[in-house]
């Protein structure tokens, strides 16, 4: 039996398990390996395809990323998408023209008017290496690194809900199930530390509305499921059982795994379950991260100087600016995909309270991160992405005032940024109307961002798929296109 | 329009117009015998209506075909062809003027006859745009291993090679290659400055195992046939003699690529009548990897089985002798270079080498060509084991990217060299931050012939280690960041002739040093501000003008110079023509005079 027919095994389908051809291949399989005079655990490793790991297609631009998802869809019109006609136009009904009918949220739709509400922020132009980069007072230590920058002020998506928005902008699709873009580079590029997870996701709380961040945003779908990202906890022990208990020895431990290993080939043999060798493959790492983890989130070795760079929050766990320092540790220890989630960007009310807060809490971080990189020869090698799953309406949901106001939900426009591996630094990318409501110019729809992704990371998102349920899926579905304007 | 052109779009139709008699012909003989089969006539008219469509469609066939064939084709596969479709153009124009006479039993003769003459005209047309072996591959394939099968593309090298039955092919390990490949000029300054590294790390041992000789593809395939590298009398390369661009590669390439890729024709982008465009290569990228001939398309393309689409040149056209194609191996493998002149003989009075330095050249030359082994796949799976990350840039790409950042804390310097001793060959992207390597992992680096990037962040690398690297020909970033680098290492990095990224953050390096580095064209010096960039480019402007070579012509190439690869010498600035020049120039610099400005 060939190489190529064990793999199509061990994706065995229920079907074959009860008609019980598994155990009949299953049996030989066992004879051939006693046979050959093999352990069982290289038979195990043949079977769970660690041949078969994919590669990247062509020499990639960047060796990781690092994803910082805003959760609740900050807004455009006060950070990055800068629309000075606005100013004139307070309180103005928003004209129909621009509209022309498009969907709204039910907790809009039922407005008597759409009143425009620019931005109660003062916008900088900041030197970016060309035209210059205009960005909100909000961030000022982003201006510092405006040169790294490409905003994209043309991102559009399909869903208007968080829920449908955070699902698609991290798996391709609005419905739940799908591999998440970690998920899909933790099988694309593998794992270059093997004591910790590819694939490593944190949250910050924030200080606004937040939604439910559920763990199937960095699951692994019917991908194998030691893709999925592991979550750091944000406070305690960033791993749950990282010490072992009273009495017990790491030697101990190992004796112990080794018997459950050798239990578990026995069932594995049994039953072609692949899930079997994710569960192994689980409990190794988790045995090695009792020693790796220790020396990853221990920030004694860092300078006053770099912890000033992040700010004093640094120090305390959880917050955003101790994430992204434990991000750049993480990036130096060869983890290949970092998530931060910051949550609370919804800001339907008192936009511009908590948008000050919120923005406090990852500017100087945010900057401090890619100044770090930069520094140390990462940030050419590193993707650096930041966004939120939509943008917000132009409109003011509920009262307006100059210095207060709310913004409703708007997939048409938003923007993000991407800075580091392969992309061409100090671009502005796309462009909104007037009214940054709909896209005038180079739209980048999520299938596009993903393709993009992929492609720094070396890989044709056409290429990159897993065959489930008899077709092959992937991360972009039928769509996506490579953003050449974009890259470097 | 140009009558000329039409009359060669008509010939050019051919391929497409063939088909239809074919078909049609196919048709008129299962009605007629098929009718008789079944019993039962077929309609007349339908009969009448299809012959004489073909044979009207088998005479435009003929026509355009004999068109096509005025255009450059000449050998007896084609005239037979030629005169087959001629012949069943007219068998079937008669056997239509039959057919409408009523003429039952000519008909069906002439019908035969028809079938007949236009299968073997069809099969002959197919070998010509095939190749003879094309149809009776598969048996000739499967029947190899029994070592009766002599091969026709080989018919250069039967005299020479020994018989095909010979059980045993002659040894091939690299002693016997050695002499093809040409020595270096040894830089008794590079070796000197390896031999102490050497010194230094205990370890005489030479860096690189011995290589094997890389064979053409497609020969491994079969066993007992002579691989080609083998220097037989019949190769027409002296041994040991470099191969000339101007005598010996530029007639190749005009009599087998100009009439596609010279002048305005540009097929694929790709044009091979000067230097320059050779080395700018077509829309799918460079064309030459000097040194590494079996991933240069120039060369790896003309391998290809000739019915592959990619195989050069087309099919239908001449195709280059076994000698011309190891030729063009040879060069490549060589490095590439245009030298016009012939490269000097060396002197008689040149001081005699020692033959541990001999060795270390040849394998310095050899190691280029390093295929991929399997105890390179087990040397990488042993990395793997020690949590090292090891694993191929891409798909398809023997390049590898090794990085020990997982494990970085507990290496040592002789760790780092024993554990990437064995893959040295192929590392393309190391990185030993955070390690504790040093000068022995550094003198293990100058002789990584792939290597382009190399990330020696927080490790204990000095000034004086990175003066091992010598002028490594490849090495195109560097991250120093967060070292003990101070000035002193200036000169050395400015010696990298591919050198484009430093990053130079939180070392000690002085501001002056920093401004020497800047000088240099197409060098980004990353000092780990956003506003890094912006020394570079205030430097430029203000401080020192960037150093103008004092040379036009390159000396090693005598082609002009390109400002980006200028390199400071003793001081001096001195300019070359590509990234391989200074390499060749860095090793003996007494042998390339600079011409003054």
């Amino acid at each position: 039996m060939s190489l190529l027919d064990l793999h199509d095994l061990t994706r065995v389908s229920r079907r074959r398990f009860f008609a019980g051809a598994a155990n009949t291949i299953g049996a030989a399989l066992g004879t051939a390996a006693l046979a050959d005079g093999l352990s069982l655990r290289p038979l195990v490793r043949l079977l769970s395809g660690d041949e078969h790991q994919p590669m990247p297609h062509f020499a990639p631009k960047a060796k990781r990323v690092i994803y910082l998802h805003m959760e609740g869809g900050p807004s455009q019109l006060d950070l990055f998408d800068y629309k000075p006609g606005l100013y004139d136009l307070f309180d103005k009904d928003l004209p129909e023209s621009v509209r022309n009918g498009q969907r709204l949220t039910g907790m809009t739709s039922g407005q008597s008017r759409f009143p425009v509400a620019p931005s109660a922020f003062r916008f900088n132009r900041y030197d970016n290496g060309g035209d210059g980069a205009w960005i909100s007072e909000l961030m000022p230590h982003r201006g510092s690194v405006a040169k790294e920058l490409c905003i994209v002020r043309s991102m559009h998506t399909e869903a208007i809900n968080h829920e449908p928005a955070i699902t698609f902008m991290q798996t391709g699709t609005q419905q739940p199930g799908r591999p998440s873009l970690g998920a899909w580079l933790s099988y694309g590029l593998g794992s270059s530390n093997r004591n910790l997870p590819t694939f490593v996701v944190m949250i910050t709380q924030g200080f606004g509305n937040m939604q439910a961040l559920a763990a199937r945003f960095w699951g692994s779908g019917f991908l194998p499921s030691e893709h999925q990202g592991c979550k750091l906890r944000s406070s305690g022990d960033p791993v749950l059982y990282l010490e072992n208990p009273p009495g017990v020895s790491r030697a101990d431990r190992r004796a112990m795994l080794d018997l459950a290993h050798e239990l578990d080939a026995e069932e594995k043999v049994r039953t072609l379950d692949p899930e079997i060798d994710a569960r192994i493959a689980q409990q190794e790492m988790a045995f090695r991260m009792q020693t790796s983890v220790p020396e990853l989130v221990d920030f004694a070795g860092e300078t006053e100087e770099t912890i000033a760079l992040y700010g004093e929050n640094a120090r305390k766990p959880g917050t955003f600016a101790a994430s992204c320092l434990l991000a750049r540790r993480l990036c130096e220890r060869g983890v290949r995909c970092i998530q931060l989630y910051m949550r609370g960007w919804d800001q339907h009310g008192s936009l511009p309270a908590e948008m000050r807060k919120q923005s406090e809490a990852v500017d100087q971080p945010i900057a401090a991160l890619l100044k770090d990189l930069r520094r140390r020869g990462l940030l050419d090698e590193t993707l650096v992405v930041f966004g939120g799953e939509f943008g917000r309406t132009v409109y003011s949901q509920g009262a307006l005032s100059r210095t207060n106001y709310g913004r409703d939900h708007h997939p048409r426009c938003f923007s993000m940024w991407l800075a580091g591996g392969g992309i061409r630094p100090g671009t502005v990318y796309g462009e909104t109307d007037d009214f940054s409501y709909n896209i005038v110019r180079d739209p980048v729809h999520v299938h596009d961002l993903h393709a993009t992704i992929l492609h720094l990371l070396g890989f044709d998102h056409e290429r990159l798929n897993y065959r489930h349920e008899g077709r092959d899926f992937r991360l972009t579905d039928v769509a996506g296109k490579v953003m050449k304007g974009m890259l470097r | 329009m140009d009558q000329d052109a039409i009359v060669q779009l008509l010939g050019r139709l051919h391929p497409m117009l063939l088909h239809m008699p074919i078909g049609l012909w196919v048709g008129v003989v299962a009605l007629e015998f098929g009718g008789a089969l079944i019993r039962r006539a077929p309609s007349r008219a339908t009969l009448a209506i299809l012959t004489w469509m073909a044979a009207l469609l088998g005479a435009i066939a003929a026509g355009s075909g004999w068109i096509l064939g005025t255009s450059g084709y000449h050998s007896s596969t084609i005239e037979l062809h030629r005169w087959l479709g001629v012949g069943a153009a007219a068998i079937g124009l008669v056997t239509a003027a039959c057919g409408a006479m009523q003429n039952r039993d000519a008909f069906r003769l002439l019908l035969v006859l028809e079938f007949v003459v236009l299968m073997a005209a069809g099969h002959f047309g197919n070998e010509e745009t095939r190749g003879k072996e094309w149809l009776l591959e598969p048996f000739q394939k499967a029947s190899a291993g029994t070592g009766t099968n002599t091969e026709v593309r080989d018919a250069t090298q039967t005299d020479a090679a020994p018989p095909a039955d010979s059980p045993i092919a002659p040894t091939t390990d690299a002693a016997d290659v050695a002499p093809l490949i040409p020595v270096l000029p040894a830089a008794e300054q590079q070796s000197a400055l390896q031999q102490s590294a050497a010194d230094a790390t205990h370890d005489p041992k030479p860096l690189f195992p011995p290589v094997e000789p890389r064979k053409p593809i497609e020969r491994d395939a079969v066993p007992t046939r002579v691989a080609p590298t083998q220097p037989t009398p019949s190769t027409p390369q002296e041994a040991g003699k470099p191969v000339s661009f101007g005598a010996q590669i530029e007639p190749i390439l005009k009599t087998y690529c100009a009439s596609c890729h010279s002048g305005t024709r540009k097929k694929g982008g790709l044009r091979l009548h000067t230097q320059a465009a050779i080395l700018h290569g077509g829309e799918n990228g460079a064309v030459v990897k000097a040194g590494d001939a079996a991933n240069s398309p120039l060369h790896a393309l003309l391998l290809l089985p000739p019915d592959d689409e990619r195989h050069m040149p087309p099919s239908d056209k001449k195709q280059p002798t076994t000698d011309e194609i190891e030729l063009l191996r040879l060069w490549i493998e060589q490095g590439a270079t245009f030298d016009v002149a012939e490269q000097p003989e060396p002197s008689p009075n040149a001081p005699v080498k020692d033959s541990a330095d001999e060795s270390k050249a040849q394998e310095t030359a050899a190691a280029p060509i390093a295929p991929w082994t399997t105890a390179a796949q087990a040397a990488m799976q042993a990395l793997q084991a020690q949590q090292v990350h090891a694993a191929r840039v891409a798909e398809g790409s023997d390049d590898l990217w090794v990085d020990f950042s997982a494990v970085a804390a507990t290496m040592d310097d002789a760790q780092i060299c024993a554990q990437t001793a064995a893959l040295a060959p192929w590392i393309a992207d190391l990185s030993v931050a955070r390690s504790a390597a040093a000068d022995a992992t550094l003198a293990a680096c100058a002789s990584m012939p792939r290597l382009r990037r190399l990330d020696l962040r927080s490790t204990k690398a000095t000034s004086e280690h990175v003066k091992l690297l010598l002028a490594h020909p490849c090495l195109q970033e560097v991250v120093l960041a967060d070292t003990a680098i101070d000035d002193s290492c200036v000169e050395a990095l400015l010696a990298l002739p591919s050198l484009r990224h430093v990053y130079v953050w939180n070392t000690k390096l002085s501001e002056r040093g920093i401004a020497r580095l800047c000088l240099r064209n197409g060098l980004t010096v990353d000092v780990g501000e956003t506003a890094a960039v912006k020394v570079a480019e205030a430097s430029a402007e203000t401080a020192v003008p960037a150093p103008k070579p004092r040379n036009t012509t390159c000396p090693v190439s005598g082609s002009p110079v390109d400002l980006r690869y200028t390199v400071l010498f003793e001081g001096r600035a001195v300019g070359f023509c590509c990234p391989n020049c200074p390499r060749s120039f860095w090793t003996e610099p007494a042998k390339f005079p600079v011409a003054d400005r």
